[in-house]
């Protein structure tokens, strides 16, 4: 194995500055606005801590739209209302702050008893630490991350995503993503790069059902629209909550009628693998 | 041996290796324990109890982020179906890399295996294509490991309910705690169709127990830590008793990455490992226990290949990494209008063996093997929308009624899968992992049995869900959520175990033939994998080899 030269703290800071000079040409600067920004999200309700975002004020608008297209408004809150983009740039920017807000500590939330740790975040061990940088920021030449070659990290999956939508939208309709109708975005996350659209739709679905802690799934929308309760530590659930079926949410006809349609929707790509 | 250096270096700290480290320590061996991952508690070895731990119902953190599972990015396995395809790089059946390993992520369920698993060959005949064979040791001889375990641990159960049941010494440490709706519901059904439904053992506290609370049912075992310590993980039962007799040093975030030989190759004098900053550090212990799980501990021997054995140590047989099994696991769907709230209590409370019993009389041709039945399951909002991975408003539809946690009910059938020669792993040529060392890249494909096995018993269970008045029913494999790939959590084979040095790596006691101090105490001495989940068998042969070293 390669001998650190360099210390902890040191290695911290150079993978900091290898992420600016990799996103800066393309349009990020260190975000000022994220104060303003939470209130965009939270109607009056500033963020509780706007330390290590990622997203520039532009990058931000656009996933905030993207994500709000994967999981849109109706009549309960979507991820636009659930704050999902707060979650994404908090996890981009989740270096800026030691220890990286990746795993919270627990093992209680405190919203059913017991003492709340779930803002609190664990330090990483050196190989986490690894894994989480070539996650986030990419490998950046660096050697202990290119153990299988380099690494292209999610802050630029980002950034070039958001500048290959508007590329899109500027073509399609003359206009940047955020300007465009909710019918347009769809249309253009429909001809968006493949992956980029799967990674996006993957963090959207963590910002959404996620923890509060971790800066998504806000008042817990997410939660209380699917009927959910969450973390139920340490309190857990009644005998009777276990033992008998909850008498809330009973499915009609027509109901299950539609749950099996999407079911048959979702399992069309298997229906060779169904027994 | 130089003095300072332990008796024993146990590699891992999971099912196996955790029991290992506890017998070997309360028989006055100094023990060694090398785990690869972090320790997520404080206080593991003060004696007035755990002080605090970093588990939680934190879905993001353990489902999505892997902070216990096995990191993928940092340690990569590759996949192929046969010897002449190119391996992917893909997740391979990963289990928990911390302090109790894959006893940490585990849904608990802890059944005794039954005289017929371990006489599968005696009572089915030799199976083309595979190395099926009995076991080399009875249930009469592992029951009192059994019962050591299930008392160490903390198993809740109710025995002389299931039919199939084995004699045992003595009942259960717990009585089952409460019943599950989702359970409830089906073992009903499958009672009223002659099946024997009998409550799950499982390692989790009905009542307070070994100084652990009794669970509160909060519904995040399966991929999560307990957040009260009320699962018997081997981390805060037998990893904390070896730490309490003081026989017993763990360290943790150390990656072991060789095992080194005398010169004739007779027995191993030292391992190599990285520690926590990243720096290597050669350890001499009299003898040596793989306990990392069937994966690693066969790619620690393949690894340690040096000029005079090319092939890695202790594979005279030229089997190690081979006869890799996963089981065949399915699950079979309901969908019901009322809620089943699956993701409330443990995962599965009731289960049956009717699928696992010795083929009757007058049932020609029956298929080899079978398994056990569960009636539950866990799952919560995240692993739904990336099990349907839908956007827009059939996104929000599919969540609002939430099929999967709250309206289906999962038949899981865990079905035995035949040792297979082809079926193997070996050191990747290209792929490494963060520590600069090849991967596994696991070779496996299905055995046609295993198609058989399906066809025969999914019927059966589709008609425990019809006779509920299921609305809708939908039969999966489990790796369909894999990309096909296995991701059962059930590791086993390797390094089986036997009488003949030429058909088996390791004796009866799951010493190596070729290395008279080098053992194996997880799932790789399996000579089958029997139809039942395995941790309660791998921690009761960990407890027989251990009493064994220590003499």
């Amino acid at each position: 194995m390669r001998q650190r030269e360099i210390s902890r703290r040191e290695f911290l800071k150079l993978g900091v500055a290898g992420m600016a000079v990799l996103v800066l040409p393309i349009g990020c600067g260190r975000p000022g606005a994220g104060g303003a920004r939470g209130k965009m999200n939270r109607e009056g309700q500033p963020s509780t801590n706007d330390d290590g975002r990622f997203f520039d004020d532009h990058q931000y608008a656009t996933i905030r739209a993207l994500t709000g297209v994967i999981i849109p408004e109706d009549q309960d809150p979507g991820a636009v209302s659930a704050g999902v983009v707060d979650y994404i740039d908090y996890m981009l920017g989740a270096f800026e702050v030691d220890p990286p807000r990746i795993y919270a500590a627990g093992p209680f939330s405190g919203r059913h008893g017991g003492e709340a740790n779930f803002g609190d975040y664990l330090p990483l061990s050196r190989v986490q630490e690894i894994s989480w940088r070539m996650y986030i920021q990419g490998s950046q030449g660096i050697a202990e991350r290119e153990f299988n070659g380099p690494v292209v990290g999610l802050q630029e999956i980002y950034a070039t995503g958001v500048t290959q939508l508007d590329a899109l939208s500027q073509t399609q309709f003359g206009a940047d993503f955020v300007d465009l109708t909710p019918a347009e975005q769809a249309t253009i996350k429909k001809a968006a790069d493949k992956d980029f659209i799967n990674v996006v739709f993957q963090n959207t679905v963590e910002g959404m059902y996620a923890a509060p802690e971790y800066g998504g799934n806000q008042e817990m929308m997410g939660w209380k629209y699917v009927n959910y309760e969450g973390d139920r530590q340490p309190i857990g659930y009644s005998r009777a909550q276990i033992e008998l079926s909850d008498p809330t949410g009973v499915l009609s006809s027509r109901e299950l009628d539609e749950v099996v349609q999407i079911l048959r929707l979702a399992f069309a790509p298997y229906k060779d693998q169904l027994l | 041996m130089k003095s300072g250096n332990p008796d024993v270096v146990v590699i891992g700290s999971g099912a196996g290796g955790g029991v290992s480290a506890k017998v070997l320590a309360e028989a006055g061996l100094k023990v060694l324990l090398l785990e690869k991952g972090p320790n997520n508690y404080i206080g593991l070895d003060n004696p007035d109890g755990i002080t605090g731990n970093h588990m939680g119902n934190d879905e993001l953190k353990f489902y999505v982020r892997n902070f216990v599972d096995m990191d993928r990015r940092i340690e990569p396995r590759t996949f192929r179906t046969s010897a002449g395809d190119d391996a992917v790089v893909t997740k391979v059946n990963t289990l928990a890399t911390t302090v109790g390993g894959g006893t940490i992520h585990y849904d608990g369920n802890s059944p005794r295996c039954t005289q017929r698993d371990f006489r599968i060959k005696s009572i089915y005949g030799a199976l083309e294509g595979t190395m099926m064979d009995d076991w080399p040791i009875s249930y009469d001889e592992l029951e009192p490991y059994y019962d050591r375990a299930e008392k160490a641990v903390g198993i809740q159960g109710q025995a002389l309910i299931n039919p199939y049941e084995e004699p045992r010494a003595n009942p259960y440490p717990m009585k089952p705690g409460y019943q599950k709706y989702h359970s409830l519901l089906l073992a009903d059904t499958a009672t009223k169709l002659g099946y024997h439904p009998y409550p799950t053992p499982i390692a989790l506290n009905s009542v307070a127990y070994g100084g652990r609370p009794a669970c509160a049912n909060c519904g995040f075992c399966g991929s999560h830590g307990c957040a009260i310590n009320a699962k018997g993980s081997t981390a805060v039962t037998v990893v904390r008793d070896a730490l309490l007799t003081g026989n017993c040093e763990l360290r943790a975030n150390c990656f072991v990455y060789k095992l080194n030989a005398n010169a004739n190759g007779t027995a191993i004098e030292s391992v190599e490992y990285i520690d926590p900053n990243g720096q290597k550090v050669t350890q001499a212990a009299g003898a040596f226990i793989l306990a990392g799980n069937p994966i690693e501990s066969a790619r620690l021997c393949l690894l340690s290949a040096t000029n005079a054995f090319p092939q890695g140590l202790g594979n005279s047989s030229g089997l190690v990494g081979k006869n890799i099994m996963f089981h065949s696991v399915y699950s079979v769907f309901g969908l019901y209008a009322q809620r089943v709230h699956n993701y409330r209590g443990r995962v599965g409370t009731l289960g049956m063996d009717d699928l696992n019993k010795p083929p009757q009389p007058g049932d020609p041709n029956p298929p080899f093997g079978g398994g056990v039945v569960e009636f539950g399951a866990q799952l919560h909002p995240i692993g739904e929308a990336l099990f349907v991975p839908l956007a827009g408003k059939l996104h929000k539809n599919l969540m609002r009624y939430s099929p999967f946690r709250d309206h289906m009910a999962d038949i899981t059938f865990i079905a035995e899968d035949p040792p297979v020669p082809t079926n193997m792993i070996d050191l990747d040529p290209t792929v490494k992992d963060v520590y600069g060392f090849p991967v596994s890249r696991i070779t496996y494909k299905q055995h046609p049995n295993d198609q058989l096995v399906a066809q025969t018993s999914i019927p059966k269970l589709k008609q425990i869900h019809r006779e509920t008045g299921a609305y809708f029913i939908l039969a999966v494999p489990l790796a369909i959520t894999n990309g096909g790939v296995p991701d059962t959590k059930h590791i086993l084979g390797t390094l089986r175990m036997g009488n003949d040095p030429t058909t088996s790596v390791t004796d009866p006691y799951g010493r190596f033939h070729d290395l008279s101090n080098l053992y194996n105490s997880d799932g790789g001495v399996f000579v089958t994998s029997t139809g039942f989940n395995p941790t309660l068998t791998i921690q009761a042969l960990a407890w027989r080899q251990a009493e064994r070293i220590a003499g």
